[in-house]
């Protein structure tokens, strides 16, 4: 019994030696760690903090891969098919539609927080604050240059999201702080702020950031593109040229402060980058083609530029322009973008004078005579276009109807559905290998010309028509306009007739660059009518029409004559050889004289069967609501967060109407 | 911390010493010593069978080879008794060595059960366990675990898996549910052999290995529904399913080969528009959309002629059944000292589409061995094998239309192409004597351009994808090793400690090889009269050798490219036990006591080559350019380490109690969060043991009511969500200079962390009854259960007051409460008519159903949006959809005519008149911009209020506003029948499943219309859709999509389902045909899996009961032959 117990106890003893020694111990829980992240100690090194610099590049622009988009983070080209540059019903401009409900609302704002992260604005704006907020303290050890030069990224990025939130909704809640989530803490609830001073937040991040960033990057062929104190400059006159303009200035024509401000914004913005290398580029149009094709290197023009890159990779982000413009003849995927008959007869005539029947224009062979920015926008039959497999091709884009009524279409041209199509910014050296789709083209998101008719458009607005006209003809001087009657401009009896110069040069100037939605929606040029609260008719007092009730118009370019069969085109490869007009030939425009004889000996010009702005087949024509220049919240913003008000116009989440008022 | 520690162990120490000091008080005594060996009727060796001196305490217990020795006075008589066998008592007779054979005792209540560490009594269970035996499962033709277990469980559903050959089912247990984003998992925790199967890559509940089992290798399958479970607290709320593989029994080597030879074949295919039907259809269609569409654009009358004689049937030239064979043997045996069992399994399945193959290989080997006096060791070491080969044709992945494409998607879109790929398009044609693969031209409206393309069906041909090399192989291995120790210690009897350490370490190596194939494209047919394939000009264009020829000769090099990816796993678990079990006259006394440590780590690396061309040789060096964003190399660990314990106590095995308890810890918390606290407490009265009840109530032969109360845990939360992490993204981060365009790596803030983070709780309560009568012939077993679940891991960053102007993303934290409770019935019948004719019937049925109790408050909503909200059920809401408005001209809500359109429009603007609104269906503000072919709804309600009630009717059309209720619910009643008859050697088993309720509707599939969207041969029902050809047609027209697909009760139908599942019938081949071999058994049978519905309530039965109009890949039914022999 003694001698059992005593080797019972050795047993127990044994055990809870193996069972407290062994195991009772969670030291190797603790050793346990995550591989391929870092912990915020990443700020200690420069190379981990430029990373998430680039990175926030990455979320702001990524997207952008047309010129036509627009809105950062997002970049859809919706905005900018709203008006006459490109045809196409878009539920905005649909008579047959009204959007007024919060649930048809812009959902740009952003969706509730989850646990994943989304890249909304807000989630952009958190991660600038972010980066403000500790580099300073965690990345104490960095270079102080490169800390402020970050933070300037940082600063503008943050100013150039508040002004896309402000351009699409107004006012908006102001967050300059990283702050943490909670359903019930009042002070990070914050309501929508002001117009004012959401700009005057803007503003200041915009002047924080001219003064921490470069005039150049040093490194240029690693840095050149990041933004830079001339930027900055220049988008702060963007936003106060926004902010003078009638859509957010019910004073516009009465009170100067805000127009002198844009103008002292937009000289600053001149003469620095003026100081640092940047200008108008070239001295006639084929230059001006060419500039928009300057890639990964300085192009003084280029005030900021989005690079895109060829290959067909995941870390390529492929410029979708190419593919857009290119026809099915060429070896695109389709018909083209086709310009509406309504920007065909809307660029001036070779000596800068409107196209006008009294000026001698004929909007069939609407070709001849015109400026020469024309033939660097548009293409049509007749004209070269080359690419890179074939450097003499020339674009055919008419169709021919037999005896038995069946048709057939020239190149292979099927869904061709004008008389010209756009061809700005296309690359003559471009593969059509795979439907022009990896196209590593840059976009100029904002040119040096631009900033000229931004400070013009200030100019007039003061009423400073002498330097309105000059640098007008800053512009028209690049291409090659001659310089008699001002450019063809002539004389401007007051404002309103500059102000309307300058929008109609930035028409043409900056035609298929993104900015014309944005002209009209400062402008509210779509009708005279505005929501009660909101002061407007400035389409009157600039002697505009309204663009409600305009249509975008497609057409065909037919063959005069019955064809013998809708197999075989009509019209031989040799006449058509013989009348091909070259922009680049020193004879260009005599051939585009023979040309024009040549569409009068065979072509007509016939209607679509279905309209290019159409609804259910129906043709339709453009109404744009007064609400839609300001979008309301979306529902799921206001009913996740029911201290927002919704804006006029709009209904809020319970069909009540808005009252956030973005004139006061 | 530590102090915590200290508590736990000194906890452990508490109960070890509470079983030790009753042991001391045991007494034992000596006369003669007997020996001998145990063995069931086939020879096999019984251990644990107990060995009673009769009218005494004196009890002993074999061993695992069958032996026992016990001392008992001379002329004694030994009780043999063992569970599941027939009592038998053996007079001395003078004899020190008793050998014996024990006979099977169908009395099912003896069986013993598997449950967390241990085994049990059947009728001692206290908790909801449910058992399945691997016999039943050996015919079944499934090429995994999961899916033999279907309907065999109430609340066990078993759902997903393809059928592709490799492709997987999920089980779940009763009701499980989590709110935490990507941690989640409602997969049952799954132990083999005592090693709790975890993913290596991120710790959560996996069926792989489970998957990967033969029945032939099975001993036990336990499911634990209830807090039975507790025992694996921390990851057990999901429930548990318990395996035991099989060791050898001592005897003769006994030697099994069963094989099966199935064949694999579409339950059915849907039934799609031929060539004629797909040209009327896709005129109307375009018609509809375009009321004056150019007429080039449709196909002519000629043209529509002609297609009528068009029959290329692309899935008929692809599909043809396949064939599945499996093979497995087994041998056992042994001797005194040692048993062994070692089997394998080869088992192969061909593909209805391509060549895909799967291969898998298992094998396992078992030994139990007594290495000194007292101490044994059970060792097994396992592993399985496979390959998979199947076809590779990702170059459809990007074809985003919506549709057909978009529904299937990915690699698993092959099958819906063939199945509604328009049948005027051939795959193949012939160019100056040559043939070529087609690039499809399945529109006559437009030019889906190049066939280098990846997202248009113009760059798609499955054949020529087929046939040129193009595939992806996965070889995985797995091995696994498990060893324990048993020690009895011998001065205390029913003392005995334990250690088991097992590891699995597995691999997996995937060659994805998607090569370029030449396609020939028709340049212009969508032309006039060109759409078709007879009308193009059978010669290569040249603009200027050959300008009338029409075709292109391209190469689709868009996808090209290699994948190597590896992935190496391991997971190490090691456990130490200490058991004590004995019998003290009435009373009999278990507990355990135990530790566990586990590990687990993970490296995977792809490699990732693009622009491969078509000379691909196998290596790196000819793959191509490595794309360093899509290449990767990561590593994952994570370990928990855990202390378990079980008491076990019964008085005359009618009162039962049980406490487990398990205390556990994961690196998924922060440190101090790791550790979670989880009992259970069980208890069992077996009233039908009460004199008062057998007296009064004989025919009931048992009745036990059992109640288990416990909690458990789940760690449903992705790793590292305790802290702030920046990950690096390779291909995210802009550059400049001469580096614009191509992105380099950015640095990115992953979510805030949230450091509070720990288990997710529930507590789970069963009330169980078991209930025999008619001579045990007829059981009747209830639960009831009500599982409280409580601290839920939520996303309460979504809540309503959270400002999305604060952006970013935050860590769950442990907020939400649900409870959930349900009822399981299972009523089992069997009896035997005459000595050799039986049969059986069993019905199971279950009900479930829970409630959102706490629940972070989300923005208002419209009643009839189901979202998560407290008060309401997760998965059990109405139905909800548009009513259609009927005062249309045939009074079905198909809007035909104008005066339809007029009249529906007068409807809305007189209720928008009197609510002072305006008139509008869906954002559309006039009667002229509505389309003939539309479905008209009702207007029931308007706007919503702030309270999230609706406002009166407004003449507005609102989807989710205008809904009304289509089904109360969305419960599925149902319930399961398994049938068996045995008779004279021929046997029948069946399984027949019963459902009703909830809400049925026919599937619709959207037809795209954007630049890149075919148009595709659909189910047969939108032959007769309305169109100003067909104003009659039965169906709205499918152009007017968002104008008909909402739900609404124009598409409603008929709920009820009942099926035949599987059907089994064998024949035992009588022993006197091979009396003179040493052949045991022969069996052959023919088993049928997914068979007959015997109603379907879709028009034209366009699909089957299995399968939707957009289904990757068809339900597959299988006959197979089976034939098992033994030795």
């Amino acid at each position: 019994m003694t001698i059992m117990k005593t080797k019972f106890n050795i047993y127990i003893t044994l055990a809870l030696t193996i069972l407290l020694g062994a195991s009772c111990s969670d030291d190797f829980l603790e050793d346990k760690k995550n591989y391929g992240s870092y912990d915020d100690t990443f700020y200690q090194s420069q190379e981990r903090t430029q990373a998430y610099v680039d990175n926030q590049y990455y979320e702001f622009f990524s997207a952008y891969k047309s010129p036509i988009a627009t809105l950062v983070g997002s970049y859809t080209d919706t905005n900018s098919r709203l008006t006459e540059e490109l045809g196409g019903t878009q539920d905005l401009i649909n008579p047959n539609k009204t959007l007024i409900n919060a649930a048809d609302a812009s959902g740009y704002y952003g969706v509730k927080i989850g646990t994943g992260i989304l890249n909304h604005p807000y989630n952009r704006i958190r991660e600038c604050n972010n980066l403000l907020e500790d580099i300073d303290i965690k990345g104490a050890i960095l270079d102080k240059t490169f800390r402020d030069q970050a933070k300037g990224q940082m600063y503008y990025l943050r100013a150039l999201q508040y002004f896309d939130l402000m351009r699409t909704y107004g006012g908006v809640p102001l967050v300059t702080t990283v702050q943490a989530a909670a359903a019930d803490n009042p002070e990070i609830q914050l309501p929508r702020a002001k117009v004012s001073e959401v700009v005057e937040q803007i503003v200041k991040d915009f002047d924080m950031a001219a003064s921490l960033l470069p005039r150049t990057w040093a490194s240029a062929g690693s840095n050149y593109g990041r933004v830079t104190k001339g930027a900055a400059l220049a988008q702060k006159a963007r936003v106060l040229l926004t902010y003078a303009s009638p859509l957010f200035n019910k004073n516009w024509d009465g009170s100067n402060d805000r127009w002198d401000a844009a103008l002292k914004a937009g000289l600053a913005a001149e003469a620095q980058l003026t100081a640092d290398g940047y200008g108008l580029v070239g001295s006639n149009a084929k230059q001006w083609e060419q500039m928009f094709l300057v890639d990964n290197a300085f192009c003084p023009e280029a005030i900021t530029v989005q690079f895109c890159g060829p290959g067909n990779t995941a870390q390529t982000t492929n410029n979708s322009w190419e593919k857009a413009i290119r026809l099915q003849g060429q070896g695109g995927s389709g018909g083209g973008t086709p310009a509406p008959k309504e920007m065909i007869d809307l660029f001036p005539l070779a000596d800068g004078r409107r196209p006008t029947a009294a000026n001698g224009y004929n909007d069939f062979t609407f070709f001849v005579n015109r400026d020469p920015r024309f033939y660097r926008t548009f293409a049509f039959s007749g004209v070269r276009w080359a690419y890179k497999e074939n450097t003499t091709a020339a674009l055919w884009t008419y169709r021919w109807v037999d005896g038995a009524s069946k048709i057939g279409f020239a190149d292979g041209n099927s869904s061709a559905s004008s008389t010209a199509f756009v061809r700005k910014m296309t690359n003559l050296t471009a593969t059509n290998a795979t439907n022009y789709q990896y196209s590593g083209t840059d976009i100029f998101e904002y040119r040096y010309a631009e900033l000229l008719l931004n400070i013009a458009e200030c100019y007039a607005a003061l009423g400073q028509t002498g330097n309105t006209l000059a640098y007008l003809g800053r512009i028209r001087n690049r291409v090659g306009i001659p310089s008699a009657n001002n450019y063809g401009i002539g004389t401007l009896a007051d404002k309103y007739a500059a102000i309307e110069a300058v929008l109609y040069e930035r028409r043409v100037e900056l035609a298929y660059e993104g900015k014309r939605y944005w002209d009209v929606q400062r402008w509210m040029l779509y009708d005279n009518a505005t929501l009660p609260g909101i002061t407007g008719g400035t389409v009157s007092k600039l002697g505009l029409a309204p663009i409600n009730g305009t249509q975008r118009t497609g057409n065909f370019l037919q063959y005069k004559n019955t064809a013998a069969s809708e197999k075989t085109d009509p019209i031989t490869a040799a006449a058509r050889a013989a009348v091909v007009a070259d922009p680049d030939a020193t004879n260009f425009q005599a051939q585009l004289i023979t040309l024009a004889t040549f569409y009068n000996n065979n072509f007509v010009r016939t209607p679509l069967v279905t309209a290019l702005d159409n609804f259910n087949g129906a043709a339709v024509k453009i109404k744009f609501n007064p609400n839609y220049y300001i979008s309301g919240l979306n529902a799921t913003a206001l009913t996740q967060n029911t201290w927002l008000l919704q804006t006029i116009g709009w209904n809020d989440a319970n069909g009540g109407s808005g009252t956030f008022n973005y004139q006061e | 911390m530590k102090q915590a520690l200290i508590k736990r162990c000194s906890f452990l120490l508490f109960t070890m010493m509470t079983v030790m000091s009753y042991a001391q008080n045991t007494v034992t005594y000596t006369t003669v010593t007997v020996t001998g060996t145990v063995t069931d009727n086939l020879g096999g060796q019984l251990p644990g069978v107990n060995v009673t001196e009769k009218s005494t305490k004196n009890t002993v217990t074999t061993d695992f080879n069958g032996q026992y020795t016990i001392k008992v006075k001379s002329g004694a008589t030994l009780v043999f008794s063992f569970i599941g066998m027939r009592k038998s008592e053996v007079p001395l007779n003078g004899r020190t060595i008793v050998s014996t054979k024990l006979t099977e005792d169908s009395n099912q209540l003896e069986n013993i059960v598997v449950v967390g560490y241990g085994t049990q009594r059947k009728k001692e269970i206290t908790g909801a366990i449910a058992t399945i035996k691997p016999d039943d499962l050996m015919d079944l033709p499934v090429a995994n675990l999961s899916d033999a277990l279907k309907g065999l469980v109430p609340g066990l559903s078993v759902s997903g898996g393809s059928g592709r050959p490799g492709d997987a089912s999920s089980i779940q247990i009763r009701q499980s549910f989590g709110f935490s984003k990507d941690g989640n998992s409602t997969i049952p925790l799954v132990i083999i052999d005592d090693m709790i199967q975890v993913d290596p890559t991120n710790g959560k509940p996996t069926l792989e290995q489970f998957n990967r089992l033969d029945p032939s290798e099975i001993e036990s399958i336990t499911v634990l529904k209830d807090a039975s479970a507790a025992i694996y607290g921390a990851r057990a709320s999901q429930g548990a399913i318990v395996v035991k593989t099989k060791r050898g029994k001592a005897g003769k080597a006994k030697f099994s080969y069963n094989s099966q030879f199935a064949v694999n074949d579409a339950v059915s295919h849907s039934k799609v528009m031929n060539a004629y039907e797909f040209g009327v259809f896709s005129n109307r269609f375009l018609t509809n959309q375009t009321p004056n569409i150019e007429t080039t654009k449709l196909y002519s009358a000629a043209e529509l002629e002609q297609m009528k004689g068009l029959n290329n049937n692309w899935l008929k030239e692809a599909w043809k059944p396949a064939i599945q064979q499996k093979h497995s043997f087994n041998v056992s045996g042994g001797g005194e000292d040692i048993t062994y069992f070692a089997g394998a399994t080869y088992f192969t399945q061909d593909a209805n589409l391509g060549y895909q193959k799967y291969d898998k290989w298992n094998y396992r080997t078992g030994l139990n061995a007594k290495i000194a006096k007292n101490l044994e060791l059970s060792a097994s070491i396992s592993g399985t094998s496979g390959t998979t080969d199947k076809t590779f044709s990702k170059a459809s992945a990007n074809i985003s239309d919506g549709s057909f494409a978009s529904a299937a998607g990915g690699e698993q879109a092959d099958y819906g192409f063939l199945l509604h790929m328009p049948q005027h398009v051939p795959w193949q044609t012939t160019i100056g004597g040559q043939q070529y693969y087609v690039s499809p031209f399945p529109n006559s409206n437009k030019n889906l351009g190049s066939a280098n393309a990846n997202n248009t069906i113009a760059g798609w041909n499955y054949f020529a994808n087929l046939n040129n090399g193009s595939h992806q192989i996965s070889d995985d291995n797995s091995t696994n090793v498990n060893a324990s120790l048993n020690y009895k210690v011998a001065a205390v009897k029913g003392l005995s400690a334990k250690v088991t350490y097992s590891r699995t370490q597995s691999s997996n190596y995937t060659e994805q090889i998607q090569l370029p194939y030449d396609l020939v494209r028709i340049r212009n047919y969508e032309t006039q009269d060109n759409h078709l394939l007879s009308a193009a000009d059978p010669s290569f264009y040249n603009l200027n050798t050959n300008p009338q020829g029409d075709y292109l000769l391209e190469t689709n090099v868009r996808n090209s490219r290699v994948y190597y990816n590896n992935s190496d796993s391991k997971s190490t678990q090691g456990d130490f036990m200490i058991n004590y079990d004995r019998t003290f006259g009435n009373h009999q006394i278990g507990a355990m006591v135990g530790g566990e440590a586990s590990e687990i780590y993970n490296t995977t690396t792809r490699l990732a080559f693009e622009n491969t061309s078509k000379d691909y040789l196998g290596s790196a060096a000819t793959a191509g350019t490595l794309n360093q964003s899509n290449s990767l190399a990561s590593k994952v660990e994570g370990g928990t380490l855990s202390y378990f314990g079980r008491i076990n106590y019964s008085y005359k095995s009618k009162y039962l109690a049980q406490f487990l308890f398990r205390s556990d810890a994961s690196t998924k918390f922060a440190p101090e969060h790791y550790w979670g606290y989880f009992p259970s407490l069980q208890l069992g009265w077996v009233i039908s043991k009460e004199e008062w009840f057998s007296r009064n109530l004989a025919w009931v032969d048992f009745f036990k009511v059992r109640y288990s109360i416990g909690k458990t845990g789940k760690d449903n939360l992705q790793p590292w969500k305790w802290v702030q992490f920046y990950d690096v993204i390779v291909d995210k981060g802009f550059q400049f200079g001469g580096n614009g365009g191509t992105n380099a790596s950015g640095l990115t803030p992953r979510v805030n962390p949230n450091r509070d983070a720990t288990w997710d709780t529930t507590v789970k309560n069963n009330l169980g009854f078991d209930f025999n009568v008619l001579k045990n012939r007829l059981n009747f077993t209830a639960d009831f259960y009500y599982d409280k679940t409580t601290n839920m891991l939520t996303d309460m960053s979504s809540a309503a007051g959270v400002p999305i102007s604060i952006g970013g993303a935050f860590a769950e934290q442990n907020y939400a409460a649900v409870d959930a409770w349900g009822a399981e019935f299972s009523l089992n019948w069997s009896d035997k008519i005459k000595s050799d004719v039986s049969y059986d019937i069993g019905i199971n049925f279950s009900y479930a159903d829970n409630e959102v109790k706490k629940y972070p408050t989300q923005a208002v909503v419209a009643p009839s949006n189901n979202a998560v909200r407290e008060g309401q059920s997760i998965g059990f809401n109405p139905v909800w959809g548009f009513a259609t408005w009927k005062g249309t001209s045939t009074g079905d809500g198909i809007l035909r005519t104008d005066a339809d359109i007029a009249n529906y429009w007068a409807y809305l603007t007189e209720r928008a008149t009197a609510a002072g609104t305006v008139p509008r269906y869906f954002d559309i503000n006039t009667a002229s911009g509505i389309s003939k072919g539309s479905l008209a709804y009702q207007d029931v309600a308007g706007q919503l209020n702030p309270d999230g009630s609706l406002g009166a009717p407004d003449g507005q059309i609102m989807k989710e506003n205008d809904y009304v209720k289509l089904a109360n619910s969305s419960r599925t009643y149902g319930f399961t029948t398994n049938l068996g008859f045995k008779a004279k050697g021929f046997y029948l088993r069946t399984q027949i499943s019963t459902s009703w309720g909830g809400a049925t509707f026919v599937d619709l599939v959207q037809q795209g219309t954007s630049t890149a969207a075919s148009m595709w041969s659909h189910e047969t029902f939108w032959n007769d859709m309305y169109g100003a050809d067909n104003p009659n047609g039965k169906y709205p027209n499918l152009a007017q999509w968002s104008n008909i697909s909402s739900p609404s009760d124009f598409w409603q139908l008929n709920t009820f389902r009942c099926f035949v599942r599987n059907l089994s019938i064998g024949y035992d081949i009588p022993k006197k045909v091979f009396a003179d071999t040493k052949i045991a058994n022969i069996t052959l049978g023919i088993t049928g899996n997914n068979l007959w519905d015997l109603y379907n309530p879709y028009p034209n039965h366009y699909r089957n009961m299995y399968d939707n109009s957009s289904v990757g890949y068809p339900t597959l039914r299988t006959w197979s032959f089976n034939f098992n022999i033994s030795f």
